[in-house]
């Protein structure tokens, strides 16, 4: 998790960020990018010359357009986390196809619908792979935790992150019963994972994801319980 | 504990007044108001010397404030510039038309320049509190000679000159006038 000094600004704020951002960004990128270009195509005395003033007409309006983008982008995800009550992948893409399509709102309805699917198809590309990512970078410090566990033959690399906080909620257990619960401890990460990672389309489609939940429900439950000693009953023998 | 000793009247001024049931509904009555600093409150003062914005939140503060301030201003400018332009026998298509054409066109334009000086602005300003290590007035005047001086350098070393003064004079004028601001605006 981020520290609060790394993690974005809340949202109002977020929206003037994210125009600097992107200017800065356009503008940076354009200036390079328009500079090589302006050189090339200048002729041999004045490359550098040429490389400037192509930078100083195109760069600044690159910059725009980046920042008109991100601006709109921004203010269309901080409208959906608003609405929502909530902060998923989901606002994102449907803020891309906003922003999309408002941008061609003047082309007309088609135009516009057109644009508003391209946007929304590259926001679910890269909300895609940043959760990937996420996947990835987590997997590593699941296994630097399992190592101590000996003789475990049927230990496969769990993903996600639950894993690190269990077992680290497992103080006083016996060796015996760790190598009986560890693999239930997968199984059940592994269905946690997959329930996470399917939840933010429950968000949005709502309670149908919810019955596949309790049929795995049991197994979770009983792990809940490990770092406490069955209760004792209280029968006289 | 948290009530603040200090009693010269000027600390009364960076200081805001704190009830500690402010945020939560119970029916409790302000008994105590404590007197908390308004800037972040540090452990160490090395530490607030230290610690200020990051140059990357520097640079899209300054960036979208000057892109948005142009953007907007030259928004109005351009829509009082379509009603002036209109025509006897306009519609109101056409009336929309005008007027989007050139407050986008004139917000476009001002958004664009604007924003180009917020980046120059606050990439310089970072450089020299990364150099120097501090910041004060100078800092900002300096940022402000070296933003006017890149804007204008394609012009000519004169015209680079000329601009970088006058940003320096601007940036000076803009952060003494808020002290200035800040001083007397309670009055």
């Amino acid at each position: 998790m981020g520290t609060p000094e790394t993690s974005r600004e809340p949202c109002p704020d977020r929206i003037l960020d994210d125009i600097g951002g992107a200017f800065g960004m356009g503008a940076v990128g354009g200036s390079a990018f328009h500079f090589i270009r302006g050189s090339y195509n200048s002729p041999k005395g004045s490359r550098f010359v040429g490389g400037t003033q192509s930078v100083s007409m195109n760069a600044p309006r690159t910059g725009g357009s980046f920042a008109v983008w991100g601006g709109l982008f921004s203010t269309f995800d901080c409208s959906m986390v608003y609405l929502r009550q909530k902060e998923d992948p989901w606002n994102s893409i449907i803020a891309g196809a906003a922003t999309g399509g408002f941008l061609s709102m003047r082309q007309g309805l088609g135009a516009a619908s057109r644009s508003a699917v391209f946007g929304g198809v590259l926001l679910a590309l890269i909300e895609g792979a940043g959760i990937m990512l996420n996947k990835l970078l987590s997997q590593p410090q699941q296994m630097m935790m399992e190592e101590p566990v000996p003789g475990m033959p049927g230990m496969q690399g769990v993903p996600g992150m639950q894993g690190v906080p269990r077992m680290q909620g497992v103080p006083g257990m016996q060796m015996g019963q760790m190598q009986n619960q560890a693999q239930q401890m997968s199984e059940s990460q592994n269905q946690n994972t997959a329930s996470s990672s399917s939840s933010w389309f429950g968000g949005l489609f709502g309670k149908k994801n919810e019955e596949v939940q309790p049929g795995s429900g049991s197994k979770t439950e009983v792990l809940e319980s490990f770092d406490a000693p069955p209760v004792p009953s209280f029968e006289y023998k | 504990m948290a009530i603040n000793q200090s009693s010269d009247h000027e600390s009364d001024e960076n200081t805001r007044l704190y009830h500690p049931y402010q945020n939560y509904q119970v029916p409790i009555k302000a008994q105590y108001l404590y007197k908390l600093p308004t800037s972040p409150e540090f452990l160490f003062t090395e530490e607030s010397l230290k610690q200020r914005r990051s140059w990357g939140e520097n640079l899209t503060f300054y960036t979208g404030v000057g892109y948005l301030g142009g953007s907007v201003a030259g928004a109005t400018a351009g829509v009082f510039s379509g009603i002036r332009s209109f025509e006897n026998g306009d519609t109101t298509k056409l009336k929309i038309n005008r007027i989007l054409n050139s407050s986008g066109q004139a917000g476009r334009t001002w958004g664009n320049r604007i924003g180009v000086l917020g980046l120059i602005y606050a990439g310089v300003e970072s450089g020299v509190v990364a150099v120097t290590d501090k910041d004060d007035v100078w800092t900002s005047v300096v940022a402000g000679l070296g933003t006017g001086a890149v804007y204008r350098a394609a012009r000519g070393v004169r015209s680079a000159a000329v601009a970088g003064a006058l940003g320096g004079v601007a940036a000076g004028a803009v952060v003494a006038g808020k002290q200035v601001f800040k001083r007397y605006a309670h009055i």
